[in-house]
């Protein structure tokens, strides 16, 4: 079927080429309507389109979901003159420059040669092809056309469709990029809390490593003593000289001694003894070459006092368990 | 989303920072609890401690003999102690001050940490430890 609501005609056609004015219609029909226009612009105001090669087809009424651009049927496009005879009289269109150009004649159109086509009013050549259904082309095969047509969009349902799932994208994504900022922010903040709580068992873990030594205080002691006759054992080799001064430093780690000798042979004789005993010495000679200075430098490692079967263990540890003490962990 | 990007990338930087500071701690705490499980594998040890002011009173009955030229109080894994420095003239002989030292050290918790011995002179550096928070 076909639907003309143009220029103040309002009529139905049938496939048989009758009119009605009124019919009740299910299936593929094709429309025309006074609003139609061919425009080169995407109009907000109409609510239906369907899209050619020239621009957009426009139009404001459809009656279905079924309706068919009587415009696209006809393959409208420059160049050419299409239309349809109908209960004598012909409707022909044709697009010149993207507008559309129109014509519906009066009745009793009997023959194509009583046609007047246009031509100068539309500024088209006399030569422009024409096809009519109803004169050169079958009518039924218009019928043919309107079923392969696609249906008009109802560009309302397309825009809200779109609408609807750009809104949703939308909130998805805000919601995404929400929970992804909640998610951040409460990863941040556990781990935060994880950290805090790691510092303060560390914190406790630090102050319960200090009690442990403090229970064994006289063993932690014995460790880090220097102890002075130790000190005295260890530069034993040293008594049968005689010195002008003696300056001795000891600490946990070295011993060091600072003697000045009286005469060059005694200095050579202590330090043959030095060499003996495995200590590092070195003489240097002053006041002319009178008298010498001998440095000595000894390793201290004194033996600890037995408190506990694993003491010697113990204090080999004290380093490491008083640099974890100082560990600053913040 | 570039907003969301600018405020989320710092955050999962400092998210970063933190789980390596995290990481840093656990491993601190890991040794302390190592070192911590050690030290009680060894016995525990009797001894007498002073208070703090106790402790004074001492280094002030020490000076009537010794010349303190230092007291500093400080603490370590041992716990809090003053430490000192004696300057000792040996009237007596080495082998009196040694068996001093040496009796000092038995009665209280005290460590000599370094000798200096010029000529006729003995400098000492040691630390007394007082009763701490622990004990």
């Amino acid at each position: 079927m076909i639907y003309i609501n143009y220029k103040r005609e309002r009529f139905w056609i049938t496939p048989d080429g009758k009119i009605y004015p009124e019919i009740s219609i299910s299936g593929p029909h094709a429309v025309l309507t006074d609003s139609s226009t061919f425009k080169n612009v995407d109009d907000e105001n109409y609510l239906y389109y369907n899209k050619t090669q020239n621009g957009y087809f426009l139009e404001n009424e459809i009656i279905n979901n079924e309706s068919r651009s009587l415009l696209e049927v006809l393959g409208l496009q420059e160049g050419v003159i299409v239309g349809i005879y109908v209960s004598n009289r012909i409707l022909i269109f044709t697009l010149v420059n993207g507008v559309i150009k129109s014509r519906f004649s009066p009745e009793n159109i009997f023959s194509p040669q009583d046609i007047v086509y246009p031509y100068e009013e539309w500024g088209i050549p006399e030569n422009t092809p024409v096809k009519i259904y109803g004169i050169n082309i079958p009518f039924n095969e218009l019928f043919i056309r309107i079923e392969q047509t696609k249906p008009l969009k109802n560009r309302e349902k397309v825009r809200e469709k779109y609408k609807l799932i750009q809104n949703i994208v939308s909130i998805g994504l805000i919601v995404l990029a929400l929970a992804v900022l909640g998610f951040t922010e409460f990863l941040v903040s556990y781990k935060n809390s994880q950290y805090k709580e790691i510092i303060k068992k560390t914190g406790n873990a630090r102050m319960e490593l200090s009690k442990e030594i403090q229970l064994r205080l006289p063993a932690y002691l014995e460790c880090i003593d220097t102890p002075l006759d130790k000190v005295f054992q260890e530069i034993s080799f040293m008594e049968n000289f005689n010195y002008s001064t003696v300056n001795i430093s000891a600490n946990g780690k070295q011993i060091q001694v600072k003697a000045d000798v009286n005469n060059p042979e005694t200095a050579y004789m202590l330090k043959e003894m030095a060499i003996k005993k495995g200590v590092s010495i070195e003489l240097n000679l002053t006041q002319g070459g009178n008298n010498v200075q001998a440095i000595i430098t000894k390793n201290f490692e004194p033996q600890k006092e037995i408190l506990f079967p694993d003491s010697n263990k113990f204090c080999s540890r004290i380093d490491y368990y008083s640099k974890l003490y100082n560990t600053q962990v913040k | 989303m570039i907003i969301t990007a600018n405020f989320i990338i710092p955050r999962l930087n400092e998210i970063s920072k933190i789980t390596k500071k995290y990481a840093e701690a656990k491993q601190t705490m890991n040794e302390f609890e190592n070192a911590i499980k050690e030290l009680k594998s060894y016995p525990e040890i009797p001894y007498y401690i002073n208070s703090e002011s106790d402790t004074k009173l001492l280094l002030k009955k020490i000076s009537r003999e010794f010349v303190l030229s230092e007291i500093n109080p400080g603490e370590d894994i041992g716990g809090k102690y003053i430490e000192f420095r004696w300057q000792i003239n040996p009237y007596d002989s080495l082998k009196n001050i040694i068996l001093y030292l040496y009796n000092i050290k038995k009665l209280f918790p005290v460590c000599y940490q370094s000798y200096e011995i010029i000529s006729n002179t003995i400098v000492v550096k040691g630390r007394i430890y007082y009763q701490s928070f622990h004990t």
